[in-house]
């Protein structure tokens, strides 16, 4: 049972995610904020005997949200107030980080400031004087250093003192124009006398003038306060002309003079300050001209690095799964159930579970490598080489990594989104990258032109299928321009200082993440693979994909549709195949073709032109069912994934018509 | 000085005026304390031309890209004499980045900080001095003097 809710609310580039494994170590889950595309994280701690759940908010520079992350944080924040708060500032740029911590402070919620980073600070000759920042903050402030443990232990004393109601805190007063500040102490006066509040008084009232989410999530939990919401409003318009800016900004303002104030008086810097390895590393990683070549070489090391050593690992689980499944044939058991029920568990079940096995060594790798492109701070520098070139398309530079990683496979690309800023370019991402040509992919093509064409010839039209991928995924990125998938958000990126990344770190994301696959998509997975089972061997009796069986009978319904593309009913009911997972697509023409040699068949039963149109539907047709159950889970929308699988098929569809009577034009 | 265009190329630093334009970048700016009255430095752009990164006071490094950034009212504050415009503006000497043999050329051309000069010609850039004296530089040593504008009389 949770004893106590604690909150981690802090900018982002604070040591966030450090501090959080610091505290609750492997003991955490993933998953999506309800409804949109931000991750949760949630973990727990023993705090003298309590349990405490730590709940990590998106990074926000402010509870005055303009991006979907901070619309997030603030939206928990004043509809399920946690029992505490920790906020957590950067000791080398306190200005930076303390608006937030005044903007938190102010709100009376129980409050612990941690000054994170301090070995940096120290290291650069940075001094604090803690007990003037606490004064002027009133809340305890903690120095501490998430990477090496200092002040840990501290932090964790004070925090229970703070959950034990046993420090006082006092928000602090922040100056407004007098305006202002005379409008938001009568609203205050008004709301103290409805009775006390989680929140504090002046707090609650910049809130309502604020209006729009902030005063309703407030009036959700405070009906009560309906009059006074109608009353700030009316002040608001009525104080508008005698401001310069909106309420938001002007408030910012005044927020960050009381913070360059704090810094003045508490912070001393070094009289010098000597150029430090980020700007030495950033005039070689972002240099004009050797910037994106040294870009390049490190995605090019870090694709060799999930498949070369990904591979290997899935064909060994491949292997092993074989081996189970013949074990289970031979079995006793199973042996003595009914022919129908043993297909069901071997051939849907075991595939299925097979299927999301398939998928982990590469799930792990990839998380490994991003996490150490992010962790270091590489990656906003990586957006912003490509910045230029991804907005053409409406994204935003990193969205080039994930798009890049499609490459390899699909579903951790699809994943890796998540690292996107604003929802509309995660879905934006997650709607292109099922048409990158994948190593699975790459495996039927191999084979099939390998089979249908001459040997000069062959590694063209791999290569031809590649330009192709890349042309459909501009294409859709065109196709998708004028729609808006959530708010749009303006292109502000920090690029924070170079760190050597954690091993504790990246080991953890990469073992969240595999489970944050298991718990959200496995299911989908196998419910897809057994829906697959029972097209192809049902109904009873019929042998596997024959065209008696229901995927034969769809298939030969489907045969007007096909036949414009060249492709034929056996290869219509592989496509049913290819959608468990792509390179299955040749196992299966291989038990609907029958007996005989494999490539002999398919060579005597498909004109080189009907391969290349089949492949250029299976380039682009539906994702396969890891990658939609990916993109469901992290989409967190039906509609998302059902536009993807849409969007595949009408593609495909044309693709395919246009190559195939194009080149029977051409007398191919 | 506001009637100064402020080119947004590396070394150049300008002053907050008010962050008016598109109204999401004003917002998300001020609430990371990006706010009128602060200067800030492009540092460089990206391969392509876009975005910019920005450096603002505390050493914090932001990328931007130039349509927004454009959209931020900002004055001139300095900027490399590479980038200043021929006319009769003129401009004084704010720093000499580099090293010592470069500032010692300097000196023997007479430009130190605070030395006062007119840009005459762009290409080649020739500006002339105070007391009249015309000198040649490379577009190499015009990118490490940084110059601010100076208050025209009829300002």
């Amino acid at each position: 049972m949770t004893d106590y809710t604690v909150a981690v609310c802090a900018a982002p580039n604070t040591g966030k995610t450090t501090l959080f494994n610091r505290l609750t170590g492997a003991n955490q889950t993933v998953g999506n904020w309800p409804g949109v595309t931000v991750t949760k994280k949630t973990g727990h701690f023993r705090l003298n005997g309590h349990e405490v759940e730590l709940v990590d908010l998106p990074g926000a520079y402010s509870l005055t949200p303009t991006s979907i992350e901070e619309r997030v944080a603030r939206d928990y924040l004043l509809q399920s107030p946690p029992d505490a708060v920790i906020n957590i500032v950067d000791a080398g740029n306190l200005y930076r980080t303390l608006g937030l911590t005044l903007q938190l402070a102010m709100s009376g919620l129980p409050l612990v400031v941690a000054v994170n980073m301090m070995d940096e600070a120290r290291k650069q000759g940075i001094e604090i004087d803690f007990a003037a920042l606490q004064e002027h903050l009133g809340v305890p402030v903690v120095p501490i250093s998430a990477r090496t443990g200092e002040g840990i232990d501290e932090l964790k004393r004070i925090l229970r003192e703070v959950l034990e109601g046993r420090v006082k805190e006092h928000p602090p007063h922040i100056s407004f124009p007098p305006v202002l500040e005379e409008a938001v102490a009568e609203l205050a006066r008004k709301i103290e006398k409805r009775g006390p509040l989680e929140f504090d008084e002046t707090f609650v009232a910049l809130r309502l003038m604020e209006g729009g989410d902030a005063a309703q999530r407030i009036l959700r939990r405070h009906p009560e306060l309906a009059d006074v919401a109608e009353e700030a409003q009316q002040r608001v318009a009525a104080l508008a002309p005698a401001l310069h800016a909106d309420i938001p900004t002007t408030c910012a303002q005044c927020r960050f003079n009381a913070a360059r104030g704090l810094v003045q008086e508490a912070v001393r810097l070094p009289s010098r300050r000597s150029r430090d390895l980020s700007e030495k590393l950033d005039t070689v990683l972002m240099h004009r001209w050797l910037g994106l070549p040294v870009f390049l070489l490190i995605m090019w090391a870090m694709f060799q690095g999930v498949f070369a050593l990904g591979t290997p690992l899935q064909d060994a689980l491949a292997n092993g799964i074989a081996w189970l499944d013949g074990w289970l044939r031979a079995s006793g058991p199973i042996q003595g159930l009914p022919a129908i029920l043993q297909s069901l568990l071997l051939d849907g079940l075991l595939a299925g579970v097979g299927v999301v096995l398939s998928f982990l060594p590469i799930i792990v790798l990839f998380f490994f490598f991003l996490s150490l492109i992010e962790d270091s701070g590489y990656m906003a520098r990586a957006a912003f080489l490509m910045d230029r070139l991804m907005h053409a398309l409406r994204l935003d530079g990193k969205a080039f990594i994930s798009l890049l990683l499609g490459y390899g496979c699909n579903v951790p690309a699809v994943m890796g989104t998540r690292i996107l800023s604003s929802r509309h370019n995660r879905i934006l991402a997650m709607l292109m990258i099922p048409f990158s040509l994948c190593s699975a992919r790459l495996q039927v093509f191999l084979f099939l032109s390998a089979i249908l064409f001459a040997p000069g010839v062959a590694p063209w039209v791999v290569f031809g299928l590649y330009v192709l991928s890349f042309v459909v995924i501009v294409l859709v990125g065109l196709l998708l321009r004028p729609f808006h998938f959530g708010e749009p958000e303006p292109f502000i990126m920090e690029l924070p200082p170079y760190r050597l990344p954690l091993a504790r770190t990246v080991l953890l994301r990469a073992w969240t993440e595999i489970r944050a696959f298991i718990n959200r998509a496995a299911t989908l997975i196998v419910l897809g693979v057994i829906a697959i089972w029972i097209l192809t061997h049902l109904p009873p009796g019929v042998a596997p994909a024959s065209p008696e069986s229901l995927a034969g009978r769809i298939g030969h319904a489907l045969a007007p549709v096909f036949e414009p593309l060249g492709i034929h009913w056996a290869e219509t009911v592989s496509l049913f195949f290819g959608f468990i997972a792509k390179e299955i697509l040749i196992g299966s023409l291989a038990v609907i073709y029958g007996t005989g040699d494999l490539a002999q068949t398919i060579a005597a039963s498909i004109t080189p032109l009907e391969g290349l149109s089949l492949m250029v539907f299976t380039l682009i047709y539906t994702p396969c069912v890891a990658t939609l159950a990916t993109i469901r889970s992290e989409s967190a929308s039906w509609k998302i994934t059902l536009l993807s699988v849409a969007l595949g098929l009408v593609l495909a569809w044309i693709f395919s018509f246009l190559i195939y009577q194009g080149g029977r034009l051409l007398g191919f | 000085m506001s009637n100064l265009r402020v080119p947004l190329q590396p070394g150049v630093t300008c002053r907050v005026l008010a962050l008016g334009g598109d109204s999401r970048i004003a917002e998300r700016l001020a609430q990371m304390g990006i706010l009128p009255g602060m200067e800030i430095t492009v540092t460089r752009i990206g391969p392509l031309g876009n975005p910019l990164e920005l450096s603002v006071p505390g050493g914090q490094a932001l990328a931007l890209r130039a349509e927004e950034a454009e959209a931020l009212d900002c004055e001139l504050v300095s900027l490399p004499l590479r980038l200043a415009p021929a006319g009769d503006q003129r401009w004084r000497i704010v720093s000499l980045r580099g090293g010592g043999r470069f500032r010692a050329r300097m000196q023997t051309l007479g430009l130190t900080p605070g030395t006062t000069l007119q840009v005459v010609t762009t290409r080649p850039l020739q500006v002339r001095l105070a007391d009249g004296r015309l000198v040649r530089l490379g577009a190499g040593e015009a990118a490490q003097i940084i110059v601010e504008p100076v208050p025209q009389p009829h300002d």
